[in-house]
């Protein structure tokens, strides 16, 4: 992630807008039965991946496109999406390049634009780097260092085919397929996405990292992340995206499940920045997401951060059920949506065990003609005895075009729950800007003190490199907006 | 079938009732229609509805309350001392309009405040070719609100009340919705339509109970299906205090208030007893320069369902809104509180408040809270927030420590939070008599449940 | 070091400064007075550069490098980094931001622009809590967000520590004085003199004498529909103060 955004902080451009030009192994568009099978056998999936994919391809088949999103896009076209695109390098198709010397040049090279280097000479200390190129994982670092601790990060594909037993065992379980539109289209149609494990009592030495591209035109993304903590074990896991620059609409449909044992502790960070489409709002990302993590036990912990300042349309509630007792869940996030951009994005805490307590922290920024809207909902169980929720939703509108919703929901059910929920609204007005400068202070720099302002609950929890980057981009993306 | 149930039912009920009201004269009929159908057109509301998520219709409709029989059962002769009743109930120096069953009793309208001009029957107001009254008529908000739209279209009788540019009324009104035991079962289906023109100033209380044999807790068990409509024009003043207090009632209410240039609404809903309770209640700014106070208590026991919505609407510039909403569950008692403020584009300047705190006594309550901010102007203050919790144990034990048992200082601290927004009513006179409802649901909460007795020594 | 000719000015097209003259020489305190409306505070966001300002004509020049320069061809951030500091009014409040942080960057953009060194983190704190104890000033004001719930005493307490960090070789006082108890203007007032040096000037724009009694001018001048009508020495601060503008005025008419 490190240089991606540093290199050209003047130009308020996309940056990662090209395209790379490989060999792709790709089906026709379209989605049927016979595409589900054709991915499965593709992927040469075990019969209980194929069967999860054929329940979710047949549930999907019964479901109408959600529409309470407070989002506006035309109807997609789930028949002009391809659901299947690879770089052609792998002569099995299935399992993934060999060792990292297998890849294609031509990938290598897309990498070091982006600034995530996959070479094994020329990898980023302390960071293990899965790297997700359209339908495939095409490589991952560090694996030895991994494998001496016990960790297994590899591609879910890889994961399948070795230790199935898990896979099988986890799959599904934290988001069913019957969840929603989106998590059974993906369960239906996944080809790739990480999968971590953490063993008992280990924690993780390195920060976990995949970085998501979709290259491929007309191609629809659904990956399918997968992360177990097993009891008294803790990791860290990043996430980074992008896409080329097209006029058209790409859709990425991914699930992400998390599940943490005892005392187990996941912190879960996304730096989201797909392709949000141009000024007028042609072309971009739809990501519709359903991220999920289960706290199955006591005093387990998950935490999820992201900054989310790309894609055209964003629906997504990164979420967390506290079942095991004294578990907590958080939710950091900063959204900010400019040009035609719009975001529909929160979190969902579900209380369930004793003593649960969860925290939310949200900060939406709305530019231009953008819209911005934080959904959420905090629900405490009759079993949930003395849970505990924060829930802090602040709207920032630069200009007079943009909207800012803020739509919490809570419910309760048990007396001994305290919830607190708080709102507000501000803008960056003139006069701040105009003292600011009046101290010396110029138009950019005091833009970002306000943004650091605005933002800081959210920067802290992110790891101190990625923080970095995350204000970077957004600096980025305001310049222009502000004035 | 003209028994509440479906859209076909109240269809009937409609053409039914169409055929009384063609001697009102054709606008009405034809206004009247189209209130029912705008209300019916997107068929009966379920929970996958956003807007009724939280509550459902189920036990409205299984109780088969007639639409139709309502009326019948309004022209009934009335058991019991109505009189008594409502003098009991009557606040101090109030101008009494009372409806008894849903009939309008003209022997309290007869007093001698009332007779003045300001004063007409739904009836009368509807077969007078008035182009004012007809706006009045028509500025009910967000029609195709189920239960606005069925009051609008079948409302058996109703008072208008309009006072002239620059008049200062200082007795308040009290509207008094009385139901008896002959109404069980029934449907009664009521309209106010309220005018504060230029300058001028108005406070009215409505109020809902029930009687039957003079026992403390009346199981009527009625459906009381309201509509009232504030209409506050340039630098006038209205204030609307309404009170909900019949333990066994089925009640749909619908509010909606318009606001004109530098005027100012105070209101206050108090739900302090009904088995299911479903109140709208909507205001709009039409200019700059006005301010809302919109605030409300709900005290929730047994197995008692009360859900508010309410919405403010800034379309203009310069507008302020301050909403406060309290609520004490108790027993199996639910709350639902769904509070939306819209800042339009065109709303710069102006300021919204939204505050919602529930205390929860039982683990088996339930509340749903939802509030909610829509904000296209950037220049604007809004805040809300939510609160949810049960006694403060650091205050429990601060008023223990100053010798106070356990029981007391949970009651003290219950009214303590309730009281807290009823003393922000500004009116002396209107904050006295819900301070007095309150009370009253205090003693009857506190003999019924042991958890608030005093020890007795 | 500053001069200014004919200054005509209008917010909102009207005009609020009609043709202003005033010269200010390093080392001197002039202080500005006047019926409200009669255009001081313009005069001071004119100077800052506040966008909704509109001059019309009229030369500012300010010294820049033993140069004299046109004030209007600087952006405010850059007016303020030559060394033109506007304490405000009505300080902006900017929630979120910490003062300390809002201090470094200024602090910082300052030394970049004078080619020197910028502040660390910690050295930078060392500063701040020199400059506190130099005012008599309470440290939290460091980690408190900018101006957020301050009381007014407070807001240009902080205006004053804001000068004190920048340094600034003119200092622009907007109605520093009002609103603050008699402490707090004591506090101000020994402020502003602990950081006057003889290459620095100040500018004081007041209602009111008290203020001079602690910031002793060697110019008053009285501004009145937007000109400068009268100019004295500190006597005449004293007599406004005893009869007010009537007698100024009269004679100004005539």
């Amino acid at each position: 992630m490190a240089d991606i955004v540093k290199e050209n902080l003047t130009d308020r451009e996309y940056k990662y807008g090209f395209e790379t030009v490989i060999e792709t192994d790709c089906f026709p568009m379209g989605l049927s039965e016979d595409v589900v099978n054709k991915i499965a056998d593709k992927r040469n999936d075990p019969q209980f991946v194929r069967d999860f994919r054929l329940k979710a391809y047949r549930y999907w088949l019964t479901l109408k496109e959600p529409t309470w999103a407070d989002v506006r896009h035309p109807k997609i076209d789930f028949q002009g999406i391809r659901y299947y695109s690879a770089p052609k390098s792998k002569p099995d198709g299935a399992s993934g390049p060999a060792s990292l010397a297998d890849i294609d040049p031509e990938l290598i090279e897309t990498f070091n634009k982006l600034g995530i280097p996959l070479g094994e000479q020329k990898r980023l200390t302390g960071v293990a780097i899965d790297v997700v190129f359209d339908s495939v994982s095409v490589g991952t670092s560090h694996q030895e260092e991994l494998a001496a601790a016990g960790v297994i990060f590899c591609s879910l594909t890889e994961a399948i085919h070795k230790h199935p037993e898990i896979v099988e065992k986890y799959l599904g379980t934290v988001v069913p397929y019957k969840d929603n539109y989106y998590a059974a289209l993906n369960s239906a149609v996944f080809t790739d996405g990480s999968f971590v494990y953490i063993p008992k009592g280990v924690r993780c030495p390195l920060d976990l990292s995949t970085y998501f591209r979709i290259n491929a035109k007309e191609t629809g993304q659904f990956e399918r992340t997968l992360i177990v903590a097993e009891a008294g074990s803790y990791v860290s896991y990043l996430e980074g995206c992008t896409a080329p620059m097209r006029d058209e609409n790409q859709l990425h449909a991914a699930v992400v499940e998390l599940i943490t044992h005892d005392s187990a502790e996941i912190k879960y960070s996304t730096v989201q920045n797909w392709y949000a489409g141009d000024k007028e709002g042609r072309g971009g990302i739809y990501n519709f997401v359903t991220k999920r993590g289960l706290c199955q036990g006591a005093n387990s912990k998950i935490s999820w951060t992201q900054v989310e300042s790309g894609s055209s349309i964003t629906w997504k509630y990164p979420s967390v059920i506290l079942k095991g007792d004294n578990s907590s869940g958080e939710f950091y996030s900063v959204a900010l949506t400019n040009n035609r951009m719009q975001a529909d994005t929160g979190t969902k805490m579900v209380h369930i065990g004793k003593n649960t307590s969860s925290r939310i922290i949200s900060k939406g920024i709305s530019c231009d003609q953008s819209r911005n809207t934080y959904r959420g909902q905090v629900k405490i169980f009759p079993s949930a005895e003395n849970a505990r929720n924060f829930s802090q939703c602040d709207s920032m509108l630069v200009g007079d075009q943009c909207t800012a919703n803020t739509h919490p929901y809570i419910e309760v059910k048990n007396k001994s729950a305290i919830v607190e929920h708080e709102a507000t609204t501000s803008k960056i007005s003139g006069d701040q800007i105009f003292y600011m400068k009046s101290r010396g202070v110029d138009e950019e720099g005091a833009v970002s003190l306000l943004l650091h302002g605005f933002c800081k609950d959210v920067f802290k929890t992110l790891p101190l490199e990625f923080s970095i980057e995350a204000v970077k981009l957004l600096e980025m993306k305001l310049e222009g907006s502000v004035g | 079938m003209t028994t509440f149930s479906t859209i076909q039912s109240i269809q009937d009920a409609w053409d039914l009732r169409k055929g009384a009201l063609r001697e009102s004269g054709r606008q009405t009929v034809e206004r009247r229609e189209r209130a029912v159908n705008s209300a019916l057109v997107h068929g009966l509301p379920n929970t996958r509805d956003e807007e009724w998520k939280y509550t459902s219709l189920r036990p409205l409709i299984d109780r088969q309350f007639d639409l139709i029989e309502g009326l019948r059962h309004a022209m009934a002769p009335v058991d019991g001392d109505v009189v008594a009743v409502v003098n009991a109930r009557l606040a101090p120096g109030a101008i009494p309009i009372v409806f008894v069953n849903g009939r309008l009793d003209l022997s309290w309208a007869g007093s001698e405040d009332l007779d003045s001009d300001f004063f007409r029957t739904l009836d009368e107001a509807e077969s007078e070719e008035d182009s004012t009254f007809w706006d009045e008529w028509q500025s009910v908000q967000g029609m195709d609100h189920i239960f606005a739209g069925i009051n609008a279209g079948l409302a058996h009788e109703g008072v208008v009340l309009r006072l002239n540019p620059s008049q200062i009324l200082r007795k308040p009104i009290h509207i008094i919705h009385l139901a008896t035991k002959e109404l069980s079962n029934a449907a009664r289906i009521n309209r106010v339509v309220i005018s504060v023109p230029v300058g001028a100033s108005l406070k009215v209380y409505e109020e809902f109970i029930s009687m039957d044999d003079g026992t403390f807790k009346p199981k009527v068990g009625e459906w009381t299906n309201s509509l009232t409509q504030l209409k506050v024009g340039p630098d006038a003043y209205c204030g609307y205090f309404r009170i909900l207090s019949s333990v066994d009632s089925f009640h749909t209410g619908s509010v909606t208030a318009v606001l004109d240039r530098g005027s100012r609404l105070e209101t206050f809903s108090l739900a302090a007893g009904s088995r299911f309770a479903r109140i709208n209640i909507d205001v709009k700014f039409t200019a700059p320069g006005a301010e809302c106070i919109l605030d409300g208590l709900y005290l929730v026991q047994g197995d008692e369902h009360v859900d508010h919505h309410t919405t403010v609407d800034h379309t203009v510039g310069n507008c302020k809104t301050f909403q406060l909403y309290k609520g004490i569950l108790a027993d199996k008692g639910r709350a639902v509180f769904n509070g939306k403020i819209y800042l339009r584009k065109d709303a710069q300047g102006s300021e919204a408040y939204q505050s919602n705190k529930n205390l929860m006594l039982s683990s088996e309550a339930e509340v749903d809270t939802k509030p909610q901010l829509e904000i296209d102007a950037n220049d604007v203050k809004a805040t809300h927030g939510a609160a949810i919790g049960s006694i403060n144990p650091a205050e429990l034990f601060y008023l223990r420590s100053r010798c106070i048992g356990e029981a007391e200082a949970t009651a003290m601290l219950c009214l303590g939070f309730a009281e807290d927004c009823v003393m922000k009513v500004k009116d002396v006179p209107a904050r006295n008599l819900l301070k007095l409802r309150v009370h009253e649901w205090f003693a009857d909460f506190v003999a019924t449940h042991e958890l608030l007795k005093k020890e007795n020594k | 070091m500053l001069e200014i000719k004919n200054l005509h000015a209008s917010v909102d097209g009207k005009e609020i400064l009609s043709g202003l003259s005033l010269k200010v020489n390093a080392g001197e305190v002039h202080a500005i007075m006047g019926p409200n409306g009669s255009g001081k505070s313009t005069l001071s966001k004119v100077l800052a550069g506040h966008p909704d300002y509109a001059v019309t004509s009229g030369q500012v020049e300010f010294e820049v490098n033993l140069r004299m320069k046109n004030v209007f061809d600087m952006a405010p951030e850059e007016r303020a980094r030559n060394g033109i500091f506007l304490a405000f009014q009505y300080p902006v409040e900017i929630p979120g931001v910490p003062n300390s942080a809002f201090l470094k960057a200024s602090y910082n953009a300052i030394c970049k622009h004078q080619g020197a060194k910028e502040a660390s983190e910690e050295s930078f704190q060392k500063i701040l809590i020199e400059k506190c104890k130099l005012l008599n000033m309470d440290e939290k004001f460091i980690d408190r967000e900018v101006n957020v719930a301050f009381s007014g005493g407070e807001k240009k307490r902080n205006e004053i520590l804001q000068m004190a960090v920048i340094q600034p070789r003119l200092a622009f006082l907007d109605e520093t004085d009002s609103g603050l108890d008699v402490d707090s203007l004591r506090i101000v007032g020994e402020g502003v003199n602990k950081l006057r040096k003889k290459d620095n000037a100040v500018v004081l724009v007041t209602h009111y004498q008290r203020i001079l009694n602690y910031i002793v001018p060697d110019f008053v001048h009285v501004l009145y529909k937007g000109r400068i009508i009268k100019t004295g020495g500190k006597e005449l601060a004293l007599e406004i103060e005893a009869n007010g503008y009537d007698q100024i005025l009269k004679n100004f008419q005539n």
